[in-house]
């Protein structure tokens, strides 16, 4: 599927593997990307997307045979780890990620054919549709509706909160299309290209000031029945098994792990490295990750196995995201004085943004599920406590 | 104080409360924090309420109440995100020229300030920690005159000031001097605060200084009295804050519906609520606590203690319960086009400036638990 030559990474010695991921970031990834306080567009980050498509590393957890790197578990984690030790920051990956994964499950072979080698070459661009403004966690209760015309579907409604919406290309979004079935029986997994005459985009600005997400309006916009992700009225399934590889990648330990980095980046230039107050809360946010990363494997192993994930995975999501939001907290105490100061900081001649990790924490218990649906997920599904 | 005293007192508090209550009402909105600017209509609509001369003292020409009193006034012009740097430059800067209102310049430069007609900043912070030094900067002999020399890094506010009260050393003690914003040697290089005010890195390179504008040279005790008050009316204006945001969560609360049921009727949800109320008291009653121990002591270690238990207490319970007043709004409430963010803008910088938590905290055990080994 891809030019690049296929490679057997697994065959490595972890210590191989390890060494040979660290030379690519360190050979290949640009400089002035690294540590990105806040997410990156698609325009910063398209060299980066080239360089990893010619090198036949744009998804490390697909499958050799669709063109990723087909990492097993624990290679993977390295891959992670490595990442996030050199600051890589994330392309545009809804379609590496989720899109993937879920065709190479889900899809049909057109599908798959038609799609997947224009993840991998960054071609196109994936965005997701599924939050409106009336349905978030209450997700099934979605009203944008899809109606069948000929070899159509007739599509209108609104979708909100679109991560990075503006730079897609193509949108996987869930549709209406049986008003008269219970919640959940009508509903419709649906592929649609942005650039489908009726569709508007308004992209909003967060918190922390970037225009990361965004509104999506659809005014009669035609799509191509085939664009359909499974069955007709199916389309609540397919979701679910992709909101639990959603939830295995938000609770992967990246998050967290490039914002511990810093923070010890930051105790070193604020001088309480040596501190002891310091150094047991710090301690104590270490081994939340290291355990952190220990449930991240033995889910992702679970994956590799063949076997579905279970409404357990939550707590990963919530284990990952909490904590990535203590250690934003940490940061911003340790920086005493310029944790009120808006973008980057003096340190001696350095400098550091103290709220960038703060504010990132703020969306990441909140996006994929609230963690109180991820709670009530736990609490009802996993410890089969009675509903109120 | 008599009884009398005492009843006077709480009626001359209760009149300005609510006076500013109702300004407040009138004149103040959340939304009026995103435009940064400082607006000096305002800033003399503040001046008439009486709030600039509530601490002069009587012999002075002002009211001479004092930290306690500020408090609900304070509280009430915290709720709706007052802009404006009553706190900074009224209470800090107000505080400090009180205390050298001997001098001309000092009294000259206090009436303007009660008449509204002034807007000053303090600058006397030098590194990001509280407990530093601080003291970089000097003020010494050259030829005739004296000339400063030094930086200061957080100054509030860092734009449109009509000058600075410049925290220095002297070799021996420390100083207290005006400066003009046009001074030579004078550098302001402005930046931004979380909450989107202005904040300055103030350079000076061999200003001269005029002697008029030297406003005391033993300023050690009155300056850390003057930031002690401050501590605590920062406080207060955050306790505004913590219920602003908590009464905007709860409406939210009352009216968003998710799986056909309004979310504040969700168990978890509700008890989250419950212990964002449990740290609205808590402040409160350490502000109260503070405002008793700063009033009934002399001491300088007294002060300190007073400030720092509240500083810990109500910058930790400002950002808990920002944080999840974020969290309660769900995706709308990380968009910066809703209100209940700029609470949470504004939360960051009034815990980290004047000392975070931690860093009242660990004050506070020094000075209670004597020094770690
Ligand atoms: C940065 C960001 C990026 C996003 N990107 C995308 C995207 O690309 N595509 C997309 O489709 N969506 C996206 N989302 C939307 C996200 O999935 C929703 O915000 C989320 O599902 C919550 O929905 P809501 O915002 O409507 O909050 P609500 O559902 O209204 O929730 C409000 C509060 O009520 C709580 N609550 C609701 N129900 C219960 C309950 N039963 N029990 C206890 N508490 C409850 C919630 O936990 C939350 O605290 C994004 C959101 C953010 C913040």
């Amino acid at each position: 599927m891809s030019a690049a030559k296929q490679q057997d990474w697994n065959a490595l010695s972890d210590e191989d593997f390890r060494s040979v991921v660290r030379e690519f970031f360190t050979t290949h990834y640009p400089e002035e990307l690294r540590y990105s306080p806040s997410r990156r567009r698609l325009s910063e980050m398209r060299g980066w997307y080239d360089t990893l498509s010619q090198h036949g590393w744009v998804a490390p957890a697909w499958p050799a045979e669709y063109g990723g790197m087909g990492l097993e578990p624990g290679k993977l984690v390295i891959f992670i780890e490595e990442q996030e030790a050199h600051g890589v920051a994330r392309v545009p990956d809804h379609g590496i990620v989720m899109v993937g994964p879920l065709l190479i499950q889900q899809g049909s072979d057109d599908q798959r054919k038609r799609y997947l080698p224009k993840i991998l070459s960054g071609e196109e661009i994936w965005c997701q549709g599924y939050s409106e403004p009336n349905a978030g966690s209450d997700l099934a209760s979605l009203r944008t509706e899809a109606v069948l015309d000929g070899d159509e579907f007739v599509v209108n409604g609104q979708k909100t909160w679109s991560t990075l919406a503006q730079d897609g290309t193509h949108m996987f979004m869930l549709v209406r299309t049986d008003k008269q079935a219970r919640k959940q029986e009508g509903i419709s997994f649906l592929l649609v290209d942005m650039k489908t005459p009726g569709i508007t985009v308004r992209p909003m600005r967060t918190l922390s000031g970037h225009e990361e997400f965004c509104e999506v309006f659809f005014d009669n916009v035609r799509v191509p029945k085939e664009n359909i992700v499974g069955e007709i009225n199916k389309g609540w399934g397919v979701a679910k098994a992709l909101l639990s590889f959603e939830r295995l990648f938000l609770g992967s330990p990246k998050l967290a792990q490039s914002a511990l980095a810093r923070l010890s980046t930051l105790a070193v230039l604020a001088g309480r490295d040596r501190d002891l107050v310091f150094r047991d809360r710090f301690a104590a946010l270490q081994l939340d990750v290291d355990d952190l990363n220990g449930l991240y494997r033995r889910f992702t192993a679970q994956v590799r196995s063949g076997e579905k994930l279970g409404p357990d995975v939550s707590i990963l999501k919530i284990w990952g995201t909490e904590t990535f939001a203590r250690i934003g907290d940490l940061i911003v105490e340790t920086a005493g004085g310029a944790g009120m100061v808006d973008g980057p900081s003096a340190f001696g001649n350095e400098t550091f943004d103290v709220l960038s990790n703060f504010y990132n924490a703020r969306p990441s218990t909140i996006y994929g599920g609230t963690n109180e649906i991820q709670r009530n997920i736990i609490a009802g599904n996993v410890l089969n406590l009675p509903s109120a | 104080m008599t009884e009398n005293d005492i009843s006077e007192r709480l009626q001359q508090q209760q009149l300005i409360t609510d006076s500013v209550t109702a300004f407040a009402r009138r004149e103040l909105s959340p939304a009026a924090l995103r435009s940064g600017a400082v607006s000096r209509e305002r800033w003399q609509g503040l001046a008439e309420l009486g709030l600039m001369g509530m601490m002069i003292p009587e012999d002075t020409g002002g009211l001479g109440l004092r930290i306690g009193d500020l408090v609900p006034a304070l509280e009430a012009l915290g709720r709706p995100l007052l802009r404006e740097p009553l706190v900074a430059s009224a209470v800090f800067a107000g505080t400090l020229l009180s205390k050298t209102a001997s001098t001309e310049k000092g009294a000259e430069l206090l009436a303007r300030l009660a008449e509204g007609a002034l807007l000053p900043a303090v600058a006397w912070q030098e590194e990001y920690r509280l407990e530093a030094s601080h003291a970089g900067t000097m003020l010494a002999a050259s030829g005739e005159g004296r000339i400063l020399t030094g930086r200061k890094i957080l100054v509030v506010p860092g734009t449109d000031i009509d000058g600075l009260l410049v925290l220095a050393g002297t070799g021996g003690g420390k100083a207290l001097v005006w400066l003009e914003p046009q001074a030579k040697g004078l550098r302001i290089e402005s930046g931004t605060a979380a909450d989107g005010g202005a904040i300055a890195t103030v350079h000076f390179d061999k200003v001269p200084v005029d002697t008029a504008d030297i406003l005391s040279v033993d300023a050690g005790d009155l300056f850390d009295e003057a930031l002690q008050t401050t501590t605590i009316a920062a406080c207060a204006e955050m306790l505004g804050l913590i219920c602003g945001a908590i009464d905007m969560t709860m409406d939210y609360l009352r009216t968003r519906k998710q799986f056909n049921r309004t979310i504040g009727s969700f168990q978890g949800l509700q008890h989250r609520a419950a212990d964002l109320f449990i740290q609205q008291e808590l402040s409160a009653a350490a502000i109260a606590r503070a405002v008793a121990d700063f009033e009934a002591t002399t001491d300088a270690k007294g002060r300190a203690i007073a400030a720092s238990r509240a500083k810990a207490r109500v910058s930790s319970a400002a950002l808990i319960v920002t944080k999840e007043a974020i969290q309660m709004h769900g995706g709308i409430g990380y968009t910066d086009e809703h209100e209940i963010g700029l609470y949470l803008k504004r939360a960051l910088t009034l815990s980290a400036w004047l000392g975070n938590a931690g860093e009242h905290r660990a004050r506070f055990a020094q000075l209670t638990m004597g020094v770690a080994a």
